[in-house]
């Protein structure tokens, strides 16, 4: 409802507004960067049920960048929404050491252990689509997309 | 927040909010402690608890795997739908025993 009363605003224009958050690279903040992203994704028209999945990926996504990206004298989180007629995309980037993605490996999920690559599944699991950069010394940058209705994964 | 009950061998603990990098911690400490009492079993009801990721569940999965070094078991019971989801997407719905 929302996107289209936007869309009649700007015309026959494609719709790309760009929100962004700076955090502290604090676990304590997560919840504020989910609140936010659940209100930005109410706005655009999201269901429920994808506004839940949101909310975990993007904390997945930040969860990472603070226990693996506080190595540097800007210590923050950065998250860019870009709100379009269909989707939502969400990028998230610190300035870590970055880490190979290419690398990781499936979690075992019958014989789970407490650490690594559970959080990087949940995100590919509740995502449309997940893009990772991570380029030396520039640290980690992960793109995930979210459409709305018909298309998403979930109907 | 966290409530806890004894019953026979039982543990019985009422989890209530958000599992998230920010509370897991505390919850990790005042649950992994109520495994020296080496219980039977733990019932864990998550009616209240608004949220989980990775982080909290990689408190579940300790909880687990300790309980299972002396034939102990971890139940979950009353997820949220949201909550439930996350299990089943990781596929520890079938490594838990989940009731409700």
């Amino acid at each position: 409802m929302y996107a289209e009363e936007i869309k009649e605003q700007k015309g026959q224009k494609e719709l790309e507004d760009i929100i962004e958050l700076v955090i502290p690279s604090k676990p304590q903040y997560v919840s504020v960067v989910r609140l936010t992203a659940s209100g930005i994704a109410n706005r655009c028209g999201m269901d429920i049920e994808g506004i839940e999945d949101l909310k975990v990926a993007l904390a997945e996504a930040c969860t990472n960048a603070i226990t693996h990206g506080r190595k540097c004298k800007d210590d923050v989180v950065r998250i860019s929404f870009k709100v379009q007629d269909k989707a939502l995309t969400v990028t998230v980037s610190d300035c870590g050491a970055g880490f190979n993605h290419t690398s990781l490996k499936e979690p075992d999920l019958l014989n789970p252990s407490e650490e690594g690559g559970l959080g990087i599944f949940i995100i590919k699991s509740l995502m449309d689509e997940v893009c990772f950069q991570s380029p030396a010394a520039e640290g980690t940058c992960i793109a995930m997309t979210k459409y709305f209705g018909k298309e998403g994964k979930n109907g | 927040m966290i409530e806890i009950k004894r019953e026979a061998e039982k543990i019985l603990i009422k989890l209530a909010g958000e599992a998230d990098v920010y509370a897991s911690p505390e919850m990790k400490e005042e649950l992994y402690k109520l495994l020296e009492e080496k219980p039977k079993s733990i019932v864990i009801d998550c009616s209240e608890l608004n949220y989980i990721d990775s982080t909290g569940l990689s408190i579940f999965i300790g909880l687990l795997k300790m309980q299972k070094e002396h034939g102990g078991d971890v139940q979950l019971l009353s997820l949220q739908p949201h909550v439930r989801k996350i299990f089943n997407i990781t596929s520890l719905d079938k490594v838990f025993g989940i009731e409700g």
